[in-house]
């Protein structure tokens, strides 16, 4: 029985990846992509549809859509990726040593974890947010507050479930101590469900963003941030939606090509599940 | 006079799962000599892995001692810990999980060559690592798979070859070829018989088939509940058995014709 | 006399694979048939092949499967379904993880009762305490008011194949029964099986490593290898006198009680 590399997943894996790297170089070289300053006001020409001037058209205060939608990439795709690898990381390791290590300790941070996530998170991350301030930092600072606390329940549990494996105690007998074993045998073999998540979570964390944006306590006018682009225009979504069509879609398609982007490196990394990455050769 | 490498005495181990308590080790005592093959008889429930993984430093002991190469191993430190993993090595029972999945087995074999024997360089590495697998009988050419890749007999060789990679003085067997097929059983068997005889390694084999016990072990005790129920000669055992669970897996032990 | 189960040239597999090739075998009514073979022989997939369990993947590429004198590839899945459960049954290896292990015996035995026949709960009961009471089962209020979590293996194993023989199948398929098993339970459970055929006029086809347990239980056995029939006959002549060379080396390494004579 020979097994061989399902190739569909590698083309995936390829096509995603390529994607996801447009939408950071795009967010890096919004400056020179934009047709148009996104700042500049022009109300002579506000609300007007797609033209050649302005590709997207242009919103209530007559800026050029598509610019502040390249703009928006920047904060948007940008901040969220920061916030959840520097949650993904943190959490990961308070789990993985909770997990590893047990006893009192465990017991303490798993109870401060339970009280953190007792609360809703939007209401606990307005809250921060109102009592550092608005602007993009204080944002991040008020979603990551309680947006690490998943990672640690995640990589905990995942933890508990191998700690007790044979090739966790033949590490102990060839020498390896705790860290090595945490970081060589442990990590590796949770790392796939902890991804995922964290993909996932890019779109939420930048649902987040709008929400704060929205209240004005995230990303402050006339700043361009998809979210607050689309919160924004509510107002006239039958009279010029593509002030909405536009940000919504970047926003759309972003949190799309990271979902499949995490679950196709999923498949990739998961290369001993028969039938998710390998096959039998006929 | 024949000093005993491994000396255990009156070794209880009591678990308290809630309110409840539970025994699974009570008072077993045994000796085990330098280059012996010792046999531990029991089924599910019987204690025999508990007192394996005592005598391994995984778990501590309620009480009793445990003497291995003149120096009480109950309660180490990490560094003491790592001398004795010089020393005593362990192969368990399901061949495939022994093995990180993520890892190549030659990833695998280098972790005690690195961490215990101080081996460095990858060239050193790989010529130990295909010296380990000659003696064990496995094609170099394993070491790049994974270890679901490989049949179990051949992961349990491999696994065999990662015990004895630092020549240890005792091998714990913890039912190593329950596992395995018929015919892997019988090479491993005999793969371990050899390694005994030319590292002088004495081998502690736990399993819960007599007749595989009677065919290696010289000495062996029968566990059942966490006592010893009966020890001595292996052959006395199955030749004049005293208790009536020896006589019950005696009986279930023969084959019909 | 007619042969109860007859399967013809047999070959099936996993994905159009032939994991199983060119089988050939004969049950009787009444008759214990024995097959051994290691890890990979085939052994498992010819048993989900003659039954044809949806779930499985096995699919019969070639040959036929007649039982009780009917070609069971010519009929359709809901005849099939009738037929499964009801007059032929299987026996997994695990039978504790068979069942929902925090569901009561009796719920679920009642469940499964019902999808074959309509009976109200106290039928359903009767019957399966008639059953256990032929196979010597003691304790039958206790064990059907617990969850299989609260049982041993051995005593789940039991359970599975009472609950089996409520329907009083023609056939038992028996796949590794006793492999997760103490030594001295999986003595029990072969004399429970073998007690299927005294009490009931059961046809067993028992599949194992195991070859004692073969020697133990079958009247007929037939070694596989490579998905091949190496060799097959009445249990004595295969046992005493094997002719395939794999047969001979396969009971030459089987372990026998003898005096140590290494290390």
């Amino acid at each position: 029985m020979r097994l061989k590399r399902k190739r569909l997943s590698d083309t995936m894996l390829r096509a995603f990846l390529i994607f996801a790297v447009l939408l950071v170089l795009t967010s890096i070289f919004a400056k020179n992509l934009a047709p148009n300053d996104p700042y500049t006001t022009n109300i002579a020409q506000m609300k007007q549809p797609p033209s050649s001037q302005y590709p997207f058209g242009t919103d209530d205060m007559g800026r050029c859509v598509l610019s502040r939608v390249l703009y928006g990439a920047r904060t948007s795709v940008f901040s969220a990726l920061l916030l959840v690898t520097i949650t993904f990381i943190f959490g990961s390791a308070v789990g993985i040593l909770c997990g590893y290590y047990g006893g009192a300790a465990d017991r303490i941070i798993m109870r401060i974890i339970d009280g953190i996530m007792a609360f809703p998170q939007m209401i606990l991350a307005i809250a921060v947010s109102g009592i550092l301030g608005g602007g993009m930092l204080n944002a991040m600072i008020a979603l990551g507050f309680a947006g690490w606390t998943p990672y640690v329940r995640l990589a905990r549990s995942g933890v508990l479930a191998i700690k007790n494996e044979d090739y966790i105690k033949a590490a102990r007998f060839s020498g390896s101590g705790s860290f090595s074993i945490m970081a060589k045998h442990i990590l590796p073999n949770i790392f796939s469900s902890l991804l995922t998540y964290a993909t996932v979570q890019i779109g939420s964390v930048m649902l987040g963003f709008a929400g704060l944006s929205f209240l004005g306590l995230g990303v402050k006018r006339p700043e361009a941030e998809w979210g607050s682009m689309i919160s924004e225009a509510r107002g006239f979504l039958a009279t010029a939606p593509w002030t909405v069509l536009y940000p919504g879609l970047a926003l759309v398609i972003t949190v799309m090509v990271f979902n499949y982007l995490g679950d196709a490196v999923r498949d990739r990394l998961d290369v001993h599940v028969l039938g998710g990455n390998i096959e039998i050769e006929k | 006079m024949d000093k005993a490498l491994l000396r255990v005495d009156e070794l209880k181990k009591t678990y308290r799962r809630g309110m409840a308590e539970v025994d699974a080790v009570r008072g077993v005592s045994i000796e085990v000599a330098e280059s012996e093959i010792f046999g531990i008889v029991g089924e599910s429930g019987s204690g025999k892995s508990t007192l394996l993984r005592l005598i391994a430093g995984m778990e501590t002991a309620s009480s009793g001692s445990i003497i291995f190469d003149n120096e009480d191993i109950r309660g180490l430190s990490v560094s003491g810990y790592h001398t004795l993993y010089r020393k005593l090595q362990m192969v368990f029972q399901s061949p495939a999980t022994s093995f990180d999945p993520r890892m190549t087995i030659r990833r695998s074999i280098y972790e005690p060559l690195r961490n215990l024997c101080g081996i460095r360089t990858e060239r050193e590495l790989n010529e130990r690592a295909c010296e380990l697998f000659d003696m064990v009988g496995l094609d170099p050419a394993l070491l790049d798979r994974y270890s679901f890749e490989i049949s179990g007999g051949q992961c349990q060789r491999a696994a065999i070859a990662r015990a004895v990679s630092v020549r240890p003085k005792l091998l714990l067997c913890d039912e190593a070829t329950s596992a395995l097929d018929v015919t892997a059983q019988a090479n491993v068997v005999e793969l371990l018989c050899n390694l005994s005889r030319n590292l002088n390694m004495g081998i502690l084999f736990v399993s819960h088939d007599i007749a595989l016990v009677s065919n290696i072990c010289r000495r062996s005790i029968v566990m059942r509940r966490g006592v010893c129920e009966e020890c001595g000669l292996t052959k006395d055992l199955i030749g004049d058995p005293k208790t009536d669970y020896t006589k019950q897996l005696i009986s279930s032990a023969t084959m019909a014709i | 006399m007619e042969k109860l189960l007859q399967v013809n040239g047999l070959c099936a597999g996993y994905g159009g694979c032939d994991t199983v090739r060119n089988v050939s075998l004969d049950v009787a009514r009444g008759e214990i048939f024995g097959i051994a073979g290691e890890s990979g022989c085939g052994k498992s997939t010819l048993l989900k092949a003659i039954m044809e369990l949806p779930a499985s993947g096995v699919a019969i590429n070639r040959g036929s499967v007649v039982f009780d004198g009917r070609n069971l590839s010519g009929l359709s899945p809901g005849e099939f379904r009738k037929i499964r459960g009801s007059e032929m049954c299987m026996v997994f290896q695990n039978a504790s993880a068979s069942m929902n292990p925090i569901r009561k015996i009796k719920k679920q035995a009642y469940e499964t009762l019902r999808s074959h026949r309509k009976m109200c709960r106290c039928e359903a009961y009767d019957l399966i305490a008639s059953v256990f009471e032929k196979l010597g089962l003691s304790d039958f209020d206790r064990i059907m008011n617990s969850c299989p979590y609260e049982l041993s293996g051995g005593m789940n194993q039991r359970v599975a194949i009472a609950l089996a023989m409520v329907m009083e199948p023609k056939l038992i398929l028996a796949d590794e029964p006793t492999s997760a098993l103490d030594v001295t339970t999986q003595a029990q459970v072969a004399d429970e099986l073998m007690l299927l055929r005294e009490k009931f006029g059961t046809s067993v086809v028992i599949v194992s490593h195991n070859i004692g347990l073969i020697s133990r239980m079958a009247d007929t056995v037939a070694v596989m290898h490579d998905g091949q029939i190496a060799e097959m006959g009445a249990k004595e002549k295969v046992l005493k006198n094997p002719e395939h060379p794999y047969t001979k080396s396969l009971i030459e390494v089987v372990p026998r009680l003898k005096g140590a004579n290494c290390g």
